[in-house]
């Protein structure tokens, strides 16, 4: 019974966000920063309780078909906690004297209960609401300055590609239902499973689900192109620029992840995925490369990494699919609120640069130390994977060992080269700590046996080709930037590749939007947002 | 600068007459330096404009580009109303600007707001006004892409296009025009097909790009220098930045091109691109357009007087409330001075900067003893000097932005773990930054965020300036061209220090007070650390002071100079922390200054929570310290002191003339005694640079508040760095924003600063200043042209204004 009542703990952490958004979002709520900061204190000590329980005993006490208990549910709303917590924390002082702040913290409730709600249910229908709720309160924090024409545009632009993504959604759901007669999550997946195991193919409907799925997570984790308004948003405060890099863009990972028995058995959908994402990993990271403001390029790297994600599920790497995903929110999470920072960074790369005086040399490794590089860290990062027993696609061990090359050949030829030794010995616990990490969510964390992908099979060999191309291409943007293509493709980074600009126009063509004020009228009368309306 | 390519011009290309030439380059120089983030210092963004009257500068920046320089009406109304501004300075100010009616008809007409009238409108402008809602306007989109390309081109984190070769960088002009011609994305986004056709034709070298634009945009001399001064406003945050890579004192970035004139060139460039464009896609629009234009040109006159008739009543209002301010300030400077003992034999004496939070402490330590005497210095006390961080190419200078640094200053030795901690994590850093790497980066050590992010949210711990203590116990060693400083060197600097400070009597303990401020992520940091020593924490220079005078060979050279400083005093250098009011000594003190010095910090810190937050009034001294550390740590706060706002005044004058007051953190105080200075030659420093510093900090605030928009760099919770210091935008982009943010200066109800001009109070002869000011036109033009009030306070605490060679009696002001 007890066991039962405790069960019922963790949907009170979006209930209790929903009633705090209500509660704080009136106008005559007073000391609404401190009473939120303690609600999302209180909201975390409530999960930090109950999860050792629900982990342990997620089988036992499955005390309602609507709730989900999935230890994958449990780390997502852990996540979801936590972040609450230290966004609303951080707005207490942070969104000090901002005009409407009640509401913002209402909107951020919001969305913290949709994304709850979404990470919790095992029903369909719930789910797309939880989902529908998500983009329709973070498009009220989007749109918190209503004055800012970027914001409006690219608030705009998600509001129609999330109603996209929606109907495909609904669309999707519905033909799961209809096929498997049943809208409890649990149901359809087991069932999935039960004939994949007996060897039998997906159904037409069933294989136009997934693909639909997969597509609703790539406009969710802001694939290209449609990105522009993930960039664009950095109009926001920043605890909102954290929450959606957070806690919202990667439930396209959640998603796919959750629906792994349909998704992996639909070729076509892998494939989509394979395509999309891994064009949008090459380019945005090359990209975000060529950006200037701190904001813009977190963004861009957001794009690149969530398509990282999302390739990961195509070559049926689970555990790292999830790894990434919690990774990723802290980093980005940090990183947004730590941007004040920046300054100091800049500070540290001139206190690192060499002393002596006069040209800056860019050293050019030669093909020799490329070559040999690569060849150290292959070996290193085969080792490991074989100690530790991993099976499945190489790509992704590629992609380490590339990381590792540049590791080396950056330290090497930077002007305080610490030892080799040093140097090798960083890089090889690097590559421990990632596969201790593999493994620990594999072990902890189950998620699926279907679909995995075996090593150089065409999906794993298309990943490795663009893994190696972004290694190439951003060697060439680093050190080979006056040759005429190279300054070609530099531009058209720059650029953007002009992706955005063709989804902006389109977007304004089928739903054109009224922007507020141009910069220039603004001036003339200005609406700004926390001058003393009556000092 | 003659073109040097005119042989390959066919005759009926135009040439830029040197005439014109001339006007382009007044234009640019129009524009006043804003230093980066790091080097952040406060400047007067209308520096250049100085050498003309206010009204006008305000009148043609209103015309020209529609900045404010008074606040709107609404809200001297409501000043009115409260009583800070006084219905006879009202009439006062009235009359000043020819407005004589009698009180009642005079409010009510101060109270209607007037018709604002159009400013000067550029093509693009026009342009715009014939677009629907629905597509992007020109005039945004071309302060997104001249923005954004202005960062690639300057920054110098990552490899750019613009070093062609490792010998050879592109200028801006020639640089924009390759990449825009490329960027095909322009046309896209603006709905506008071909428009890159325009692009290509237009001329490579920028000086044929305006004289093409000056002849088929029709430009006259007149129009033109309305223009050019119109499109670099329009552009204002990069132009300032721009302005500063040209500033004279400044050593990074290359001096050889003019960068101002190059972004005018892209900014025409795109005039001229839109002109051509709709000649030839929509020709009718561009009739409507040239209709505008021409009536425009024509009309600058009638423009100019339009705005200088809508500013009467904000000048009028803006005029009753300096005269209401003070009147109130000069009851106090009148209040006679208490009969008090005299401090001939002060146990301690410190010298702090003049900053005005130095105001609030020195009040507060002032008051633990008579034997304590404070006196105000020039924060970087008088060495012109930079630092050079041992060991690396990092150097920063440590003076006013106005002056260049002479001597170079190292520690003799450094803490090698400090700098291999830093650049280890700068490896750190660029790893993660690289394209190829990102991704393992996060999936093997992005886990380590989650503590970083949980210890920040619980145990705030703020990230410290790279930079600073990088030895915390070291010599210094001073150069000058690669020459190390001899005992008699260090001796000459050393006594015009001490003269120019005026210590007669030395006290056992002398402590040489720099400042700086303790605040967490916050890319305006350097706004509040010293300015005189050029946004940078004073601790380089207190310390290097204090070695120079506490040298026994450089003490026996000063004393044959005539200094007497005796055998038993002892210099101390310290710090202000500002953010907090703690006070650290570098040696160790005894236990009666110490104690001194803690009482003072908890004094200073009542008085100071009453404007911070309100709610650390009532604790006790011991938790209000700590809630003052930890706003320091924190790193969500974005208004972690006021820094200085509401600073309303200058006094050069001995400390004794104000020690009984309490001037409420507003006044920056210069020691001076005229008994010492006999030939006014300390005077005349004063007035020619610590006075200007704080004419300029007076400025950038005054400014930031009247037009946030264009001279301030808006809300904090939307900045995003740019280039790693270059400055900040607003959210995605637009306009580099400079001066000040929302949340240095609004506590989100209330201006936290008073936008009035700085009054300057000397107490000094008035045949001193008379001279001073005919020797100086800088002085008299801040004085007659109305940027700042010259007042003549005398030891009968009599108060004059010296104003146009006249000195006018201000007793009346009752």
């Amino acid at each position: 019974m007890s066991l039962i009542a405790l069960s019922f703990l963790p949907i009170c952490i979006p209930f209790a966000y929903l009633l705090g958004g209500w509660y704080v979002g009136r106008a005559t709520t007073t000391g609404v920063p401190t009473k939120a900061t303690w609600l999302s204190r209180g909201l975390l000590v409530v999960f930090l309780m109950t999860f050792p329980v629900s982990y342990f005993f997620a089988d036992a006490w499955q005390s309602s078909d609507l709730i989900r208990h999935t230890s994958l549910s449990q780390v997502m709303l852990g996540l979801v906690t936590i972040m609450g917590w230290v966004l609303i924390t951080f707005s207490r002082h942070y969104m000090a004297g901002q005009a409407n702040s009640n509401q913002y913290y209402r909107w951020m409730m919001f969305t913290l209960a949709s994304v709850a709600i979404t990470v919790t249910t095992n029903h369909l229908i719930i789910f797309w609401f939880g989902w529908l709720g998500i983009s329709l309160s973070l498009h009220n924090l989007l749109t918190f300055y209503p004055d800012r024409p970027r914001a409006i545009l690219a608030a705009h632009k998600k509001f129609i590609l999330a109603r996209i993504a929606e109907l495909s959604l609904l669309v999707a759901f519905v033909l799961l239902g209809l096929q498997h007669g049943t809208l409890y999550i649990s149901n359809i997946l087991s069932s999935l499973t039960i004939d994949s195991n007996a060897g039998y193919h997906l159904t037409t409907p069933d294989q136009i689900a997934a693909v639909l799925i997969a597509f609703a997570a790539l406009i969710k984790c802001a694939q290209l192109p449609f990105h522009g308004w993930l960039i664009q948003v950095v109009e926001s405060p920043t605890p909102v620029s954290a929450l959606l890099h957070a806690g919202v863009i990667n439930l396209g990972g959640y998603m796919v992840l959750l629906f792994t028995p349909l998704v992996a058995q639909s070729t076509a959908a892998l494939w989509l995925l394979l395509l999309v994402a891994g064009f949008s990993t090459l380019a945005s990271a090359l990209v975000m490369t060529t950006r200037i403001s701190v904001k813009v390029r977190l963004a861009w790297s957001t794009s690149a990494q969530m398509g990282l994600m999302l390739l990961e599920f195509a070559l049926g790497m689970y555990e790292l699919v999830l790894l990434h995903l919690l990774a990723h929110s802290f980093y980005k999470a940090y990183s947004f609120l730590n941007s004040g920072n920046a300054v100091n960074d800049h500070l540290r790369l001139l206190l690192s640069k060499p002393f002596v005086k006069g040209m800056p040399k860019k050293e050019v490794p030669s093909g020799q130390e490329w070559f040999s590089t690569i060849v150290i860290t292959t070996a290193c990062v085969v080792v490991v994977k074989a100690l530790f027993d991993f099976e499945g696609a190489f790509s992704t061990w590629w992609l380490f060992s590339l990381a590792l090359t540049v590791l080396i050949i950056q330290w090497r030829t930077s002007e305080h080269a610490p030892s080799s030794v040093y140097t090798m010995i960083v890089g090889l616990s690097l590559c421990v700590v990632y596969a201790t990490l593999k493994k620990l969510i594999d072990l902890t964390i189950p998620i699926s046996n279907i679909g995995h992908i075996n090593a150089f099979s065409l999906a794993d060999v298309w990943a490795m080709l663009l893994f190696t191309s972004l290694f190439v291409l951003n060697a060439l943007l680093y050190y080979q930037v006056h040759w005429p293509a190279v300054r070609k493709l530099s531009i058209a980074l720059f650029a953007g590749l002009y992706l955005d600009e063709w989804l902006t126009r389109v977007a304004l063509k089928i739903w054109p939007v009224t922007l507020p004020a141009r910069a220039k009228e603004q001036h003339i009368s200005p609406v700004t947002i926390n001058s003393p309306a009556k000092p | 600068m003659v073109m040097t390519h005119t042989q390959d011009l066919s005759p009926s290309e135009p040439i830029l007459s040197s005439r014109q030439q001339a006007i382009l380059t007044h234009a640019a120089s129009n524009i006043a330096p804003s230093w980066p983030l790091d080097k952040l210092i406060a400047v007067n963004p209308l520096w250049s404009m100085v050498n003309q009257p206010y009204d006008q500068v305000a009148s043609e920046l209103s015309a020209l580009a529609n900045i404010r320089a008074h606040l709107p009406l609404k809200t001297y109304i409501a000043w009115y109303e409260e009583g800070r501004i006084q219905l006879d300075k009202l009439e006062k100010a009235a009359k000043q600007y020819g407005l004589t009616l009698c009180s009642t008809e005079l409010l009510n007409h101060l109270s209607k707001p007037r018709f604002q009238p159009v400013s000067w409108q550029s093509i693009a402008d026009l342009a715009d006004q014939q677009r629907p809602a629905t597509k992007m306007s020109w005039h945004d989109e071309i302060t997104h892409q001249v923005s954004q390309f202005c960062a690639a081109h300057y920054q110098k984190q990552s490899p750019t296009l613009r070093q062609k070769d490792s010998h050879h960088e592109i200028g801006l002009y020639p640089h924009w025009l390759e990449i825009t011609t490329e960027d095909r994305g322009l046309s896209i986004i603006m709905g506008e097909a071909n428009l890159s056709r325009f692009f290509h034709e237009l001329p490579k070298d920028q000086n044929e790009l305006f004289a093409l634009a000056i002849r088929e945009l029709g430009i006259n001399d007149e129009a033109l220098a309305a223009y050019a001064y119109a499109l670099l406003l329009d552009i204002n945050g990069w132009s300032s930045y721009l302005a500063y890579l040209n500033w004279p004192s400044n050593t990074e970035g290359d001096q050889q091109e003019h960068h101002v004139i190059a972004l005018l060139a892209i900014k025409m460039a795109w005039e001229l691109v839109i002109w051509r464009y709709l000649n030839h896609a929509k020709p009718a629009s561009l009739s409507r357009i040239a209709k505008k234009w021409t009536l425009q040109k024509k009309n600058i006159e009638s423009l100019y007087n339009a705005h200088h008739d809508a500013l009467e009543i904000p000048k009028v209002w803006s005029l009753a409330l300096e005269y209401s301010e003070q009147a109130d300030f000069h009851r106090i400077l009148r209040e006679p001075a208490p009969s008090q003992e005299t401090f001939d034999n002060p146990q301690l004496q410190a010298i702090f900067c003049i900053d005005v939070r130095s105001e609030v402490y020195r009040r507060a330590l002032e008051k633990q003893s008579n034997h304590i005497q404070t006196l105000g210095f020039a924060g970087f006390f008088g060495l012109p000097i930079e630092y050079q961080a041992k060991d690396t190419q990092f150097s920063r200078p440590q003076l006013p932005g106005l002056l260049s640094p002479a001597i170079t200053v190292s520690e003799t030795k450094s803490n090698t773990k400090h700098v291999h901690h830093q650049q280890n994590e700068t490896r750190w850093h660029r790893w993660g930054h690289a394209a190829p790497a990102a991704f393992s980066m996060v999936e093997s050590m992005g886990w380590w965020y989650a503590f970083k992010m949980f210890k920040q949210t619980l145990f705030p711990k703020r990230q410290v300036h790279p930079a600073n203590r990088l030895a915390p116990d070291t010599q210094w060693q001073l150069t000058q061209q690669g020459m190390t400083l001899t005992d008699q060197d260090k001796a000459n600097l050393a006594k015009g220090i001490l003269d120019t400070m005026g210590l007669k009597h030395y006290a056992p303990i002398v402590m040489l007070v720099g400042h700086g401020s303790h605040t967490s992520n916050n890319l305006h940091a350097a706004g509040l650390e010293c300015g005189a020593c050029g946004g940078q924490s004073g601790e380089v220079n207190v310390k290097v002071l204090a070695m120079l005078l506490n040298d026994n060979k450089v003490r026996t050279l000063l004393n044959q100079m005539g200094a007497n400083i005796p055998d038993t005093t002892q210099f101390i250098a310290a710090l202000h922390n500002t953010t907090t009011d703690q006070l650290t000594c570098f040696e160790s003190v005894d236990r009666k200054i110490s104690d001194w010095l803690e009482q003072a910090t908890y004094l200073a810190q009542k008085e100071r929570a009453k404007k911070l937050d309100a709610s650390l009034v009532d604790l006790s001294n011991l938790e209000r310290f700590h809630a003052f550390i930890q706003r320091a740590n924190d790193w969500s706060q974005v208004s972690p002191e006021w820094g200085l706002a509401n600073n309303h005044s200058f006094i050069i004058a001995p400390r004794h003339k104000t020690r009984h007051m309490d001037l409420k953190g507003r006044s920056f105080l210069h020691d001076y005694d005229a008994n010492h200075d006999p030939d006014f030659s300390i005077l005349e420093r004063l007035l020619t640079a610590p006075m200007l510093v704080a004419h300029w900090i007076n400025m950038q605030y005054n400014l930031s508040v009247t037009d946030n928009y264009k001279f301030g760099s808006g809300n904090k919770v939307l900045h995003n760095a740019v280039g790693g210091n270059i400055g900040v935008f607003e959210g995605n982009g637009g306009d580099l924003r400079i001066g000040l943010p929302m949340q240095s200066i609004s506590d989100g109800t209330n201006w936290m600063h008073t936008p009035i001009r700085l009054a300057v109070y000397i107490n000094a002869p008035k045949r001193a200043i008379e001279q001073i000011t005919a020797k100086h036109d800088i002085v008299r033009q801040l004085i007659d042209n109305d940027w700042l009030y010259l007042f003549q306070w005398e030891n009968g605490n009599n108060i004059e204004r010296f104003y146009k060679k006249e000195w006018l009696n201000t007793s009346s002001d009752k």
